[in-house]
């Protein structure tokens, strides 16, 4: 094995993708059913993927959890560093956030698609970075902030709950707290349930204050994360 | 490659207890040690720290001279299995291997794949739904086959039934001899596992009871069989750690090493002699220290 692929958790990243792939796949068959059981028997006036998108970020908290949950044991148990896993967590959560907000950017496109053969006007019915389902590059910057944000979250809170056990609920309101920024600046409220909507800071909703608070929020996501980490007992598994 | 193992002043707390207590030794590595201690004498915590998986509290945690705590080119020749082991702990075995592949410098793939076949685990079934026996097959199969020059097993094949232990037992011994490394292997199983050890090390409470070699401690004791009332006799004084009976024959183990004039004596009395198990020993040795708390 070189030393050169190791850098690249080229591993960690397949293996993830593998699972998100299969998930995606399923969410646009769900969606597209959806989609056309309303446009064929009721009246389809917005995208029902822009409703769905709740999903993927649950999933992106989903996967930072398990990075740490899952993954670091095996890495330490096969003689790895909590400095070389985090290196090669943090390198994988950059390269995984975009290629979801891909993903998602093209269910826009596929929707689009289906809503141009049914008839159906494609339209947003929440505030967002992007004004159209087809405005693509801003729709894709907008997911991708929310996913880099929603990932690291998840990683904080996985290590978090490893080395605290119940304790680690004490970190869900900083969770939060790194969410709310991105939040306000993308102005939909509505994403974080119960809360974000009061939570919500007067930030301008420009698409430089999107990446700015997208990647000050992972940055410090990753600080705690790493705080919590650096000398992080293995549990035993039994 | 062969790594010696060395420990001074190590010292572990979980709050107020002391599960290693200045526990210092060295291991000139390239042997099977076996590591033997009561439940909560701290054999796990040991093994542990020289795997990296936790940070000492004090002291010092060596392996081929080096620190082990976040040192990659060390922590990278060091392997524990601890039970089913965590390595497993992704999906099915063949993700196990699918990891493995990649972290384990030295993995040897079609080894592990051969394992597997003899162990009778199936590779495409999610690890948490195979029986503690078949985990504990994946576990040691991915300490064997990750050919760490530092390898460890702590328990982990106790899941196993006796024909999978034995057929461990064997894979181990045939792979050490191919693969020379040092291997610790901390069990409750004495009696099963004792004939592979080289040398033994006795825990007790965090502190190092005894390091031997496996041969000289078996000759801290014997057994002392024969008649009852000559039996009584000639172990009067000594320090008896169990009998048995049968009828008017008694056989007693003795510890302490018996010289050759105790020993003619014996057979001049119609004695006969023998080894004792390595078990008796171990308690007897685990209870002293107990007793001078």
């Amino acid at each position: 094995m070189s030393r050169g692929r190791l850098v690249f958790p080229s591993r960690l990243l397949l293996a993830n993708l593998f699972v998100g792939g299969g998930l995606y796949l399923a969410l646009l068959v769900v969606i597209a059913c959806i989609a056309l059981g309303i446009g064929t028997w009721g009246d389809l006036t917005s995208s029902v993927w822009e409703k769905a998108m709740q999903f993927p970020r649950w999933y992106a908290l989903f996967v930072g959890v398990y990075l740490i949950r899952m993954f670091l044991p095996v890495y330490i148990a096969h003689g790895r560093t909590r400095r070389a896993f985090a290196g090669q967590a943090a390198l994988f959560l950059l390269v995984f956030a975009p290629v979801l907000a891909v993903l998602m950017t093209l269910g826009y496109v596929l929707e689009g698609w289906l809503y141009g053969v049914g008839g159906w006007p494609h339209a947003l019915s929440d505030e967002h970075l992007f004004a159209a389902t087809g405005d693509l590059p801003l729709v894709f910057v907008e997911h991708w902030a929310h996913f880099m944000v929603w990932l690291a979250a998840g990683a904080l809170l996985g290590a978090a709950f490893y080395r605290l056990g119940a304790g680690g609920v004490l970190l869900i309101p900083v969770a939060v707290a790194l969410a709310v920024p991105l939040q306000s600046t993308v102005g939909a409220p509505r994403l974080i349930p119960l809360v974000s909507g009061r939570l919500a800071l007067p930030l301008p909703e420009t698409t430089g204050m999107v990446v700015l608070t997208a990647a000050g929020a992972f940055l410090v996501a990753l600080l705690l994360t790493w705080a919590f980490v650096r000398d992080m007992p293995i549990r035993n598994p039994a | 490659m062969t790594l010696s193992i060395e420990t001074e002043a190590l010292r572990l707390d979980y709050g107020s207890t002391k599960a290693l207590d200045g526990l210092t030794f060295s291991l000139g590595g390239g042997k099977i040690y076996g590591l033997l201690g009561r439940n909560g004498s701290g054999k796990t915590s040991l093994l542990t720290i020289l795997a990296a998986f936790r940070k000492a509290t004090a002291g010092r945690a060596l392996v081929g001279g080096r620190p082990v705590w976040e040192n990659a080119p060390v922590t990278s020749q060091v392997c524990l299995i601890r039970e089913a082991g965590e390595a497993a702990g992704v999906g099915t075995a063949d993700d196990a291997f699918y990891f493995a592949e990649a972290l384990r410098p030295n993995w040897d793939g079609e080894y592990a794949a051969r394992l597997l076949d003899r162990f009778e685990v199936p590779r495409g079934k999610n690890v948490e739904q195979l029986s503690l026996g078949k985990r504990s097959a994946l576990g040691v199969t991915l300490g064997l086959a990750s050919r760490a020059p530092v390898t460890m097993f702590d328990e982990s094949y106790l899941g196993m039934d006796a024909p999978s232990r034995y057929a461990f037992y064997e894979e181990l011994l045939a792979d050490f001899m191919a693969n020379p490394r040092t291997v610790i292997m901390s069990t409750h199983l004495i009696e099963e596992v004792n004939a592979l050890f080289e040398e033994v090390l006795i825990i007790d409470r965090g502190r190092l009871v005894l390091q031997e070699d496996t041969d000289t401690l078996r000759s801290r004791g014997v057994s002392v069989t024969g008649p009852e009332e000559v039996v009584d006799r000639f172990v009067a004084g000594l320090t008896v750690l169990g009998d048995k009976r049968l009828g008017r024959t008694r056989s007693a183990m003795v510890y302490g090493e018996m010289g050759e004039t105790e020993r003619r004596k014996a057979v001049e009395a119609g004695l006969e002699l023998g080894p004792v198990a390595l078990q008796d020993l171990f308690v007897h040795l685990t209870a002293k220290t107990e007793e001078a708390e």
